[in-house]
């Protein structure tokens, strides 16, 4: 074990570079298209049409930045993005983590086929609803609307929040609860001041990830939303259409649009695909 | 007045929350109760109107309805174009899926294959694609494959190989976003089989070295039974989101050219909310960016 530091064996060494050099190309796969994305919203007009390509020596310009504020307006689409996302986790954690525990934790008649029937509202495909929620979208006024929007993201972030939780609740000791209300407290209260707390790292992952799939989504932002109710990634969408695309300018919409997805899932890394499999996958 | 200030009594000697005495069997529907009513609303009642409506005459413009039985089911099966997308979506969902299991859980064994100080930068690298927003991942794969400007061009122009079309003729463009599927969703495939693979005790594997076990065969017999199940999970999931892929072959090819990259999703969306609604036909999207005009660099 402790020989990876001593033995200079050259064989080994060159596998090791080997190794570790696939490791590379790969990660080079991974990122380079980000790190190419990023960088075109940070260069000159001239530069970006540059043959060969300018790979990392070039003057950073912000001027495709304050193109995108000032005259796009982008902060307005970000804004809403982040609304919606927002508003969408918040409420489902407020109605959903009641919901995981008492799935987890009472008696309910049916409990698996319950279970199993919101786990299987995220499988719906988006477009299997999206008609008829258009329409009486359209009949009670909610269309082009941030808030008609967020209700249907409840169809992303409620199931994954409920499932999420419901696991985290399932691995806490029943113990605690029972010994609390022993001391008196009532089933609200044991939940309220003892559940909730012990398993809040499990919730806030949950809410991220409900953020991120929330801030990620487009199609239903397509068919929702229009004119200044456009989400981030709608505008990127109808942005390219053009024949001259200004791809300065939507670099730098991109690079703002993935930013709070990557940096959330970097802070909760450890609970991310446990989140993205509903808590399937236990690493 | 009595029952009035006892409740006021009642509610004064502490929170609300302690006074509050709901027996288990009438909260635990109360508790159950918003969620399930949001989720019937976003989910049966559509699937019902959804039913509804295909037993109907009827479009998103028009006032009468009439029913009509299955028709509609009639009508829609006997359209090339829906075969074409049925296909399209097998092709797709087909290849992709494939690719991405087969190179997921390689990577996977590959990541665990690193040294303990190694492992955990490669294995955040590895995540980051997946969390990019989808429409994101688009628009860079345009800009790197774009015929004027792009960067993927040029590498390929360097290493002395033909520069495809990526977009303009029906085979390359179902090469292309299964490509840039992979790219976005190979990560989620490496992190399920990591995660079955950490599960696999080492003892199993120093016990199959020291009784001197080719590779394939350590492979064959320990790696692959012990994350059998976690390939499986990595599949469902895989299928279940690749049946629903919209954002990036919108972005990429809006189904095109022609139809050749039509997957259900698409052809639904067009006949729903494109030709019903505004009755424009949808802007032929390779038209708008990799047209045939040769790479500077080439002529």
């Amino acid at each position: 074990m402790s020989t990876q530091t001593q033995t200079p064996n050259p064989a080994l060494l060159g596998k090791k570079a080997v190794k570790y050099g696939f490791g590379i190309v790969v990660s080079i796969w991974m990122l380079f298209p980000i790190f190419w994305m990023a960088t075109t919203g940070f260069k000159r007009n001239e530069s970006i049409m540059n043959l060969p390509p300018d790979w990392l020596l070039f003057d950073v310009t912000l001027v495709h930045y304050r193109d995108l504020f000032t005259e796009f307006g982008f902060h307005q689409f970000l804004f809403n993005s982040f609304l919606v996302a927002t508003g969408a986790v918040l409420i489902s954690v407020v109605i959903g983590v009641p919901a995981a525990y008492s799935l987890s934790r009472m008696d309910v008649p049916r409990e698996q086929d319950i279970s199993f029937w919101i786990l299987s509202t995220r499988m719906i495909p988006p477009l299997a609803v999206l008609v008829p929620l258009f329409i009486f979208f359209t009949t009670v006024g909610l269309t082009d609307s941030l808030l008609g929007l967020m209700i249907t993201h409840f169809l992303i972030t409620l199931p994954m929040i409920i499932w999420i939780v419901k696991g985290f609740i399932d691995e806490l000791p029943q113990s605690l609860e029972e010994s609390a209300m022993v001391d008196g407290c009532n089933r609200i209260q044991a939940f309220r001041e003892v559940v909730v707390p012990l398993v809040m790292p499990g919730i806030a992952a949950a809410a991220f990830i409900g953020f991120i799939f929330s801030w990620n989504n487009f199609l239903l932002a397509l068919v929702l939303t229009g004119g200044g109710t456009r989400t981030a990634p709608l505008v990127i969408q109808s942005s390219m259409g053009y024949l001259s695309i200004d791809w300065g300018m939507l670099g730098a919409a991109g690079t703002l649009t993935i930013l709070p997805p990557v940096v959330l899932s970097l802070l909760i890394k450890d609970h991310l695909v446990e989140g993205m499999t509903m808590g399937a996958v236990k690493e | 007045m009595i029952g009035f200030s006892a409740v006021v009594n009642k509610t004064r000697q502490g929170p609300l929350l302690n006074s509050l005495d709901i027996d288990d069997s009438t909260l635990r529907w109360l508790f159950l109760l918003p969620s399930v009513a949001i989720l019937a609303f976003l989910s049966i009642y559509p699937f019902l109107q959804g039913i509804w409506m295909s037993l109907h005459q009827w479009s998103l413009a028009g006032q009468g309805t009439q029913f009509v039985g299955l028709t509609n089911y009639a009508t829609l099966l006997g359209e090339s174009r829906f075969h074409g997308a049925l296909v399209n979506t097998a092709v797709f969902t087909g290849v992709s899926v494939t690719v991405e299991l087969i190179l997921g859980v390689g990577l996977a064994i590959y990541l665990r294959s690193l040294s303990r100080r190694w492992r955990p930068v490669f294995r955040t690298i590895f995540i980051v694609p997946m969390i990019v927003t989808p429409i994101a991942t688009g628009l860079m794969w345009r800009l790197m494959l774009n015929g004027q400007i792009g960067v993927m061009n040029y590498l390929l122009y360097l290493a002395g190989l033909p520069i495809p079309e990526w977009t303009s003729s029906p085979f390359m463009a179902m090469f292309t976003i299964i490509m840039i599927d992979v790219w976005q969703w190979t990560p989620l495939v490496i992190m399920i089989a990591f995660a079955g693979l950490l599960s696999i005790p080492d003892t199993l594997y120093e016990a199959a070295r020291v009784d001197g076990a080719p590779r394939w065969a350590i492979f064959r017999h320990i790696t692959l039974p012990g994350i059998k199940y976690m390939i499986a999970i990595a599949a469902v999931f895989r299928l279940m989101r690749s049946f629903r892929s919209f954002d990036i072959i919108w972005l990429v090819t809006q189904g095109g050219p022609g139809t050749s990259t039509e997957v259900l999703n698409i052809y639904l969306y067009r006949v729903a909310f494109v030709n019903l609604q505004g009755g424009k036909p949808p802007r032929s999207a390779s038209s708008s960016w990799s047209s045939p005009s040769r790479p500077r660099w080439a002529s």
